[in-house]
């Protein structure tokens, strides 16, 4: 008697050691299914911080684009309706605001824009802030439209490059509806003390931008 | 078992090919904005250049080479004049920006009215 139950005991054991072929595979599909999930939300999580970062570059590099293909491309007209303007707006924080007619491409017009580029402390009614220009139709009617430049900036600083009798000056301001400077230096000033999530966008557009004028060359 | 053991292979396989190309697609996306930074750096090389008022037959040292202030202070920059053949004033301008192994290269082409020197005999 006691021998059979050994025997059965021993068959028990026999039956119970290892898992079934199905069993396998239900275990291997459901840690795969729980690994690929865990996959694509880890490359999902990655993915969209990178492509902020990314983003966030991006769309430095065109406001830098846009500030030098305008500035490069300003003009004077011999009617002397088309002033180039650059002054010192506020004394005490030498912030500029510029204000210049491009031939260059805009989203107001494809040739002619008066652009006026300034920093607004406060927020607007529109509750745009930062550095913004004001795009117009030069020589014809059309609303200005006011386009956000870089929202976190808090200063604007700007030189006016002098090239007379071979000699190169900067001057803090320029104006004049006969002769062009030679370049521009347009600077955007972050709040460095406050960390931001932008850091490396504002860092390529706090970077001086010197923009020679296709109207002098 | 062994049908089992394909099958898997398979599917591994595919998988693997999936997130290979996922993070060569990452990969692409974070070296291209590496590389938008460099491109800044090299059209304020290109100005400098536009600005300079000698010939750039032979560049002065001050625009054939250097490094950036910070944050960039750990790209470095050179620029390269050559004169093109059987047009005389016009030069390819080359600048190339180099930060570790990312590497940015500007190629243009400046005019400059060729240098005239006069001669007085005594």
């Amino acid at each position: 008697m006691s021998g059979r139950v050994v025997l059965n005991e021993v068959k028990d054991l026999h039956v119970r050691a290892g898992m079934t072929l199905l069993e396998v595979i239900v275990a291997l599909t459901v840690a795969g299914a729980a690994l690929s999930a865990g996959a694509a939300v880890l490359g999902f999580l990655v993915d969209q911080q990178n492509r902020t970062g990314a983003q966030s570059i991006a769309s430095a590099n065109a406001v830098r684009t846009a500030l030098r293909t305008w500035t490069s491309e300003a003009r004077l007209t011999t009617e002397g309706d088309a002033e180039f303007r650059g002054t010192v707006a506020t004394l005490e924080k030498h912030d500029a605001e510029l204000t210049f007619v491009t031939v260059a491409p805009t989203e107001v017009a494809p040739s002619g824009t008066r652009v006026r580029i300034h920093l607004l402390k406060e927020s607007d009614t529109s509750g745009v802030r930062g550095l913004v220009a004001e795009l117009t139709p030069w020589r014809r009617m059309g609303a200005p439209v006011i386009v956000s430049l870089a929202p976190d900036a808090v200063g604007f600083r700007a030189r006016y490059r002098a090239s007379l009798f071979g000699r190169a000056l900067w001057q803090e301001s320029w104006v004049s509806t006969s002769v062009l400077p030679a370049a521009v230096e347009l600077r955007v000033v972050f709040d460095t003390t406050t960390g931001s999530a932008d850091r490396a966008a504002h860092a390529l557009l706090a970077l001086p931008m010197t923009i020679p004028l296709a109207g002098r060359r | 078992m062994l049908e089992a053991i394909v099958a898997l292979a398979i599917v591994g396989l595919v998988c693997g090919g999936v997130l290979g190309a996922y993070g060569a697609a990452i990969r692409a996306d974070v070296t291209a904005a590496d590389r938008i930074p460099l491109a800044s750096l090299a059209v304020e090389r290109m100005a400098a250049v536009d600005l300079s008022t000698g010939s750039l037959q032979r560049l002065p040292d001050s625009l054939a080479r250097g490094t950036f202030a910070a944050p960039y202070a750990s790209a470095a920059w050179e620029t390269d004049t050559r004169r093109v053949d059987q047009t005389d004033g016009l030069y390819d301008v080359i600048v190339r920006v180099r930060d570790g192994s990312d590497l940015f290269t500007l190629r243009t082409r400046r005019y400059r009215a060729p240098e005239v020197v006069t001669f007085v005999q005594p």
